[in-house]
């Protein structure tokens, strides 16, 4: 198991079991902050790494399905394991569908624990790493002057140089110019990877 | 007054030869000695021919009609009496002459003193060639006779009237020892006594076939009847069981316990709803073994029915060896309206009790089902820490170089987990325990306390604000501990959901136990009050029946099952909503009499 800067948060009013999963954690070299209430984890500012949280449903004050209703908002959406004393079926059904990762009844094997939380954090890299990626693209294109960004909607729809210059009404060495500058900055290495990256952006006019 | 009484066969019978020898010519001898009889005889003689015209009267006649015989010779009664006594005179001659034979009748005379009354023997005279010719009459004077017998009636009558106004007992016994006469008084002080003995017996806790024993055996004694019986209906109410019997027969089985309804006399009191009374057992087809009734003297059987509200209960007969009165059948059907009232009223205490029992069993199921989803989590939490624990050992333990104090934590945080589980599994096992004892002195300030260690995630969880004031000073109280427990369990409960909605104020819940302040010895009052959704005064009467809710996803036996506990226990459970917010539902219980709790 890998010892990254990953960290599993964890929330149960019950001290022992607080305990005991931050142990658990700490046998795969998980790091793990545990907190007795929704409250105390709202308060807390977290770190910006890869990470989840194991929530006990039952709990006092904010139940676990009302933080992870609260938490929804979040971006990205953290990563939820639910563990319980006693599940039912309709609430299990409510966790998963609003994006819970598993839901697992004490006592459980270690190692499902282990597992859903691993995945859980798996995800949340993901979901970092999309996110930080569309950032950049984002900054990249917030780069570009008014005339490129003019330019890069025209050039992913498949015009022709010569197409984009009668358009613009300036010559076709014009927009060849503004084309290579364009592509340097948003860092395409050819016109197909650049409709990838408008396409994540929102570039592309809506196909009928 | 005319009254024709028929006479005897062998007086009937006309020996027409005799007849004729009367008729020939008598010598002198004889006459003059018929003569002296017809005269010295105390009895009116008369002789009338076929046209009702006088032939001869005797003295008597002659000295108490007040008339000769020259003077009565050859006229007819209209010209001698007067118009109404000659014409029932003639009336009964004509009767005489038609029919051709003696008959006897009551004849009006009106004499000195006033009306007398004559009972008239009537023979007709046949001739020789066999018709009638004439008519005789031999008149008795009865009247004081029938003086006499008209005192008799009218002193019978006077001491009958006398009997029946009486408010004391009388009753008149032959040398057999048969009843031949009660007053009404008996009748009314017979059913007074047996009604008495009746709701004695629907009194006790006996079972209803017991009761119904000590009815049909008070009517055996007080109505001196041969036999009593009951029977009640089947559950299909086709069939009617013996249930009691009292007097000649006290066994209960045999093929006459059971009675098909609408066959035989008990089966026809039943369908028909109506009393059946035979007075002649003897000589009625509806009495089957006549033999029997004869062996035992029984004379005369009376079936009623026992009736609630036009519902049939239940059959009471007897029988009898002396005839029954119209005042001995009320009497008796008063008796068995009381044991009617008795069945339907034992009936309806025996359904209320097995409602009580299906509500509790019902109460304690559901309280248990509260209580395990609580037990449940308070052993599983711990279970799972240790769970964690230990398997945070074995990793441990596995790597190259194990962490001691890390695993020596574990292992000690395990021991502690187990220690708290077994906590839980103790305090339930003392908690069922003490259900097993029934009614004991309870301290309820404690039983409180026992209550909220159960609730605490509850409360915690609803961010209720508990306030408890839990006098020191509270007298024990007789109870089941485990009811009572669900009853606290349930205020509690119902007073957190009450407030599962509330967010503008406090979410506070007040339980207090204290001494009533009233009567301090009355027992102990503990109220839970609570700042909830509180609930409208109109639904106050409906909050305690069974199904009644205002919780969305609430099975509404809480209260009603609480109430009937308190009920059960002697005392009061109430609901009152507060001045502000909320609600505040309180009982109070005796004080036990014996101080050792």
């Amino acid at each position: 198991m890998s010892a990254d800067d990953s960290i599993v948060f964890i929330i149960d009013d019950d001290q022992s079991m607080r305990d005991a999963l931050t142990r658990l954690l700490g046998t795969v070299g998980l790091r793990a902050q545990a907190f007795e209430t929704p409250q105390e984890f709202l308060n807390t500012k977290r770190p910006d790494t890869p990470s989840c949280l194991v929530l006990d449903v039952r709990l006092p004050g904010l139940s676990g399905l009302d933080l992870q209703r609260e938490l929804a908002d979040l971006d990205p959406p953290i990563q939820i394991v639910f563990i319980t004393a006693h599940g039912d079926i309709p609430m299990t059904v409510q966790a998963l569908k609003a994006g819970a990762v598993d839901f697992l009844t004490k006592p459980f094997r270690d190692q499902q624990l282990l597992d859903a939380v691993q995945h859980a954090i798996d995800r949340d890299r993901t979901a970092r790493h999309q996110r930080a990626r569309l950032v950049e693209l984002r900054r990249r294109y917030e780069s570009l002057t008014q005339r490129e960004r003019e330019v890069i909607t025209l050039v992913v729809t498949g015009l022709l140089n010569k197409q984009i210059a009668a358009q613009l009404r300036t010559s076709e060495a014009t927009v060849k110019a503004h084309r290579a500058q364009l592509m340097r900055k948003m860092e395409a290495q050819s016109v197909a990877q650049l409709v990838t990256i408008a396409e994540r952006l929102g570039l592309l006019p809506l196909r009928g | 007054m005319t009254h024709r009484r028929p006479l005897g066969p062998n007086q009937r019978r006309t020996d027409a030869a005799r007849q004729k020898s009367d008729v020939r010519e008598p010598d002198q001898a004889e006459e003059a000695l018929a003569r002296e009889i017809l005269n010295n005889s105390a009895n009116l003689i008369s002789l009338k021919d076929a046209e009702g015209r006088y032939l001869l009267v005797n003295r008597q006649f002659e000295k108490t009609l007040h008339v000769r015989q020259e003077q009565i010779k050859g006229k007819k009664d209209d010209e001698i009496f007067p118009p109404e006594l000659a014409a029932a005179f003639r009336a009964n001659d004509l009767q005489v002459l038609d029919a051709g034979v003696p008959m006897e009748f009551e004849e009006a005379t009106l004499q000195d003193d006033g009306p007398h009354t004559c009972l008239v023997q009537k023979f007709p005279l046949v001739n020789v060639e066999g018709k009638v010719y004439a008519t005789g009459g031999i008149g008795t004077d009865i009247t004081e006779r029938k003086r006499a017998e008209q005192a008799l009636r009218a002193s019978e009558e006077h001491y009958r009237l006398l009997c029946e106004g009486a408010a004391d007992v009388v009753i008149s016994i032959n040398e057999g020892g048969q009843l031949v006469f009660v007053n009404p008084a008996t009748d009314s002080a017979r059913q007074a006594l047996v009604r008495a003995d009746v709701s004695v017996a629907f009194a006790t806790k006996d079972s209803l076939q017991a009761i119904l024993q000590a009815c049909a055996e008070s009517v055996v004694r007080h109505f001196e009847t041969a036999l009593a019986r009951i029977w009640t209906p089947g559950k299909d109410h086709d069939v009617l069981e013996l249930q009691a019997s009292a007097g000649l027969y006290t066994v209960l089985g045999g093929i006459h316990s059971r009675g098909p309804v609408g066959f035989v006399n008990i089966g026809l009191i039943a369908k028909e709803r109506k009393r059946l009374v035979i007075d002649d057992v003897m000589n009625d087809p509806r009495i089957p073994d006549k033999a029997w009734a004869r062996n035992e003297g029984v004379t005369a059987f009376a079936g009623h029915p026992l009736l609630v509200r036009d519902s049939l209960v239940g059959v009471m007969t007897i029988f009898s060896r002396s005839s029954l009165t119209t005042k001995t059948l009320d009497a008796l059907a008063l008796v068995a309206d009381a044991i009617a009232q008795g069945i339907a009223q034992k009936r309806a205490e025996e359904a209320w009790q097995s409602r009580q029992a299906e509500l509790a069993r019902v109460a304690r199921l559901t309280t248990m089902a509260a209580l395990s989803a609580s037990i449940a989590h308070e052993v599983t939490q711990p279970l799972a820490a240790i769970v964690t624990n230990g398997d945070a050992c074995l990793r441990l333990l596995a790597s190259d170089r194990p962490n001691v104090s890390e695993t020596r934590n574990a292992v000690a945080s395990i021991i502690r987990d187990a220690r708290r589980a077994a906590d839980v599994v103790a305090r339930v096992r003392a908690l069922l325990k003490k259900s097993d004892v029934a009614r004991m002195p309870l301290d309820l300030g404690q039983l409180i306390r026992d209550v909220l260690a159960l609730v605490p995630r509850e409360v915690a969880r609803h961010r209720i604000v508990l306030q408890t004031s839990l006098a020191n000073d509270l007298p024990p109280v007789l109870g089941d501990r485990i009811q009572l427990q669900q009853v606290v369990l349930n205020l509690l409960t119902n007073a957190i959901e009450a407030m599962r909605d509330v967010v503008d104020r406090r979410r506070e819940l007040v339980i207090s136990a204290r001494r009533h302040d009233v009567d301090p010895e009355a027992g102990v009052l503990v109220a839970v009050q609570d700042a909830g959704v509180g609930f409208e005064r109109a639904s106050l009467d409906q909050l305690f029946e069974v199904l009644y809710t205002t919780k969305p996803d609430g099975l509404g036996m809480g209260l009603s099952i609480s109430r009937s506990i308190i009920l059960s226990h002697g005392g009061r459970l109430w609901a009152t909503p507060n001045a502000d917010y909320g609600a505040t539902f309180q009982f109070v219980l005796p004080a036990s009499r014996s101080q050792t709790p």
